[in-house]
C-alpha cells in the first residue's frame, strides 16, 4: 500500500510553481525585449543575422 | 541581344519584390500602350503607361541597346527580353521583427549585393514575435537567426542560472 507523502505533494507542486515562473520570465523577457530595441540596433542585429546565414552556408 | 546586359541595366535599381512587381505591371502597360494608339511617340506612350522611373529606365535601356525609338517591333522584342531577364532575378526572404525604412531597405540590399551577388533581390515581411534579428530563407535554406530563438534557447540551456538569479 502506497502512503500519502506530503513531501512528494509538496515538492511537486513547488517544480510545477518553477515551471510556471519560468515560463513567466520567458514571456516577460520577449514582451520587454520586443518593445525595448531602438531602430538602429535592429538594424545591427538584422545585418548580423545575414553575416551569420553567410557563414552558415546560405549564399551558396 | 544579351539578356544579361539588359539586366544589369536594372539591377540596383529594384531592390524589392514590391518593386520588381510594380515594374512588371508597368512594363506590361507599355507593351500594351505600343500598339494601341498610332502616331504617338515613346515618350508619350511611357507618360501614359509607366511611372516616372520606370520610364526612365526603359528611355535608357533603348539608348543603351541603340534601339531607334520609334521603331515600335525592337522595342517590343527590347521589353520582352527585359520580361526574361527579370524571372532570373533570385529572390531571398527576410522576417524582421520591425517595418524597415526605406534607408534600412537600401542598407540590407547593398550589403546583400556585396556579399551573395547580384541579381538578388528582397522580400521582406514583418513578424514582431521574432523580437529582433532575422529569418532567412534562401535557394531552399532556412535560416532562423532571431532574438526569439536566441532567448529561447538561453531559456532551455540556463535554467539553473535563470533561476538562481530570480530567487
Amino acid at each position: 500500500m502506497k502512503y500519502f507523502d506530503w513531501n512528494d505533494e509538496k515538492n511537486e507542486m513547488l517544480k510545477k510553481a518553477e515551471e510556471e515562473i519560468y515560463k513567466i520570465l520567458e514571456t516577460v523577457s520577449k514582451l520587454t525585449l520586443g518593445k525595448s530595441i531602438p531602430l538602429a540596433d535592429h538594424e545591427q542585429l538584422i545585418i548580423e543575422a545575414l553575416e551569420k546565414a553567410k557563414k552558415d552556408g546560405i549564399a551558396k | 541581344m544579351d539578356n544579361t546586359l539588359i539586366l544589369n541595366d536594372i539591377l540596383g535599381d529594384i531592390k524589392t519584390v514590391a518593386e520588381l512587381d510594380n515594374f512588371l505591371a508597368e512594363i506590361e502597360n507599355v507593351l500594351a500602350g505600343l500598339f494601341k494608339v498610332k502616331n504617338k511617340s515613346i515618350e508619350e506612350i511611357l507618360d501614359k503607361a509607366a511611372g516616372k522611373s520606370t520610364a526612365e529606365e526603359i528611355k535608357k535601356l533603348i539608348e543603351n541597346n541603340k534601339i531607334n525609338p520609334s521603331d515600335y517591333s525592337s522595342v517590343e522584342k527590347l521589353l520582352n527580353n527585359l520580361k526574361e531577364a527579370l524571372k532570373k532575378i533570385q529572390i531571398i526572404k527576410i522576417s524582421l521583427a520591425v517595418d524597415p525604412s526605406e534607408e534600412m531597405t537600401g542598407h540590407i540590399f547593398d550589403w546583400v549585393k556585396e556579399n551573395m551577388g547580384d541579381g538578388i533581390i528582397l522580400d521582406i515581411d514583418k513578424d514582431e514575435s521574432i523580437l529582433g534579428g532575422a529569418i532567412i530563407s534562401f535557394n531552399g535554406t532556412y535560416k532562423d537567426l532571431s532574438l526569439r530563438r536566441t532567448l529561447e534557447e538561453i531559456f532551455q540551456t540556463k535554467k539553473r542560472e535563470i533561476m538562481n538569479f530570480a530567487k
